[in-house]
Parts: C-alpha cells; sequence; structure tokens
C-alpha cells in the first residue's frame, strides 16, 4: 500500500513535470519617439537646425555635450524577446532577440545652429533593404 | 508516515528552496555563419558581396566622420539564475556569459574599408 502511494505520487509528479511549464512568449519593447527612417538620409552637414526639425519632426531628446555643443537626439527602437520556456525544479528558456528601428544623434555648432555632425544607427536586417538605399549613401 | 514525510519535504522545497532557472538567448540574424567567414571580409570587397556571403546586417549606419558601416552580430548570452524565496526573504543571484561573435565593417564607395571584430570566448 505504501509503496502503491509512492508510486502515484512519483508518477503524478513526472507527469506534472511533463506537462506544465512549458509557455511560449513574446515581449517588445519600445523605447523613444516613432519617427520617419527614410528621411535620416536627407540631413546633412550645414543644414539649420529649422531645416531638421522640419524633416524629421521634434527629437526624442535634446541636450549639450561636453564641449557646449547643442544636439538633438532621434530614437525609437523596438527589442522583441520571444521564445520557449518551463520547467518546475529547474526551469529553462530558450530563446532569441532582435531589433528594429532607428537611433539619430545630430549635433549643432552652439552659434549658428547649423548641422556640425550627423550620424544615426537603423537596425533590422529588413531596414537595410528598405534604407541602405543599395549602399551609395557614402 | 514516510508519505508524508516525502511529501512535505517535496512541498518543502518547491516552497521555500531555490529553482534554479538556465536560460539561452540568441540574436535573431539573417543568415546562419561561422567565424571563419569573418575571415573571407576584405578591404576592396564589394559590398553587395559582403551580403551574400552574410547576409543582411543586423544593423547600418553612419558614423561621425561620415564614413557608413555595417554591424553583424552573432552572439548566444547563456545565463543561470538561483533564486531562493522563503515568507522572510527572498533573492537571487544571475551569472550571464556570451558566446560568439560582432563584426563591424567600415564601407568607402560601396567597398569595404576595414573590418574590426570581437569574439568572445574564443576556443
Amino acid at each position: 500500500m505504501k509503496i502503491s502511494k509512492i508510486t502515484s505520487l512519483i508518477a503524478s509528479l513526472l507527469a506534472l513535470a511533463a506537462t506544465s511549464g512549458c509557455t511560449v512568449s513574446r515581449f517588445s519593447t519600445a523605447e523613444g519617439k516613432s519617427f520617419e527612417i527614410g528621411r535620416v538620409s536627407q540631413i546633412k552637414v550645414d543644414m539649420h537646425k529649422d531645416a531638421v526639425t522640419a524633416a524629421m519632426g521634434p527629437p526624442y531628446a535634446t541636450g549639450v555635450d561636453l564641449d557646449g555643443n547643442t544636439y538633438y537626439d532621434y530614437q525609437y527602437t523596438v527589442v522583441t524577446n520571444s521564445g520557449v520556456g518551463g520547467g518546475i525544479v529547474v526551469t529553462g528558456y530558450s530563446g532569441g532577440i532582435s531589433t528594429q528601428g532607428a537611433t539619430m544623434h545630430v549635433v549643432f555648432h552652439p552659434a549658428t545652429e547649423v548641422v556640425k555632425t550627423v550620424q544615426y544607427e537603423i537596425s533590422g536586417p529588413d531596414n537595410y533593404e528598405k534604407f541602405s538605399m543599395g549602399g551609395t549613401n557614402k | 508516515m514516510k508519505y508524508k514525510i516525502m511529501t512535505s519535504l517535496l512541498a518543502s522545497a518547491l516552497t521555500l528552496g531555490g529553482c534554479p532557472t538556465i536560460s539561452t538567448v540568441r540574436t535573431s540574424v539573417d543568415k546562419e555563419f561561422q567565424f571563419a567567414d569573418v575571415q573571407r571580409v576584405v578591404p576592396g570587397m564589394k559590398e553587395s558581396e559582403v551580403i551574400t556571403l552574410l547576409g543582411r546586417p543586423k544593423a547600418f549606419g553612419m558614423d561621425e566622420q561620415g564614413k557608413r558601416y555595417l554591424i553583424y552580430q552573432v552572439t548566444k548570452i547563456s545565463g543561470t539564475t538561483g533564486s531562493i524565496s522563503t515568507p522572510l526573504a527572498m533573492g537571487a543571484t544571475t551569472s550571464v556569459a556570451s558566446r560568439g561573435f560582432e563584426l563591424r565593417i567600415q564601407i568607402r564607395n560601396a567597398l569595404v574599408d576595414r573590418v574590426a571584430y570581437k569574439n568572445y570566448a574564443p576556443s
């Protein structure tokens, strides 16, 4: 009788372990403020700050760097985590992470308010096809 | 009696003890490639040839000097988390380690200009 109860307890736990806790998950975290990624190549050195705002819209953040230059930051990135996890006594998780979106940092001359430098990074293989312009925007 | 003791021990282990978590997160890539393929990317190669060899990049951009670049990341982050939870206190400790590599290719006139990489835990 005792053996039967213990066996049934172990069987129940094994069944529970086998059937529970297997979860498919997908979480996305968006950061920043949406903007037109296709317009980043329009921003050129010597462009006035007003023209940058007209093309890109208001920035996500503005600031002053250590050299006293003002800058605009544009950012909209979506990080997606997806995977499968589960378990009872030991939990396991296997997944992938991908990033889509873009960031752009535009530095202005403090006196003239024209673009001094511009740098950007566009994430996501699909965006390479859409916005890389065949590698011609050197 | 033995049954009750076993049940109690299991219940204690599940409610008071720690459940370790083992996780693996890979960076999504357009195409799987090996570190050996990175050695085949050399200055003067066409950007389109890089795409054929390594797939579309994880990201691309233009740096402060106006130089165009491509970013590839083939990494796997493995982590282990141990935790303990009791009615009075709880805590957790996590350790993570990356494996794989990252690659930055500078492009000039649609040709590879320079290549930089970072290799995690090379064997």
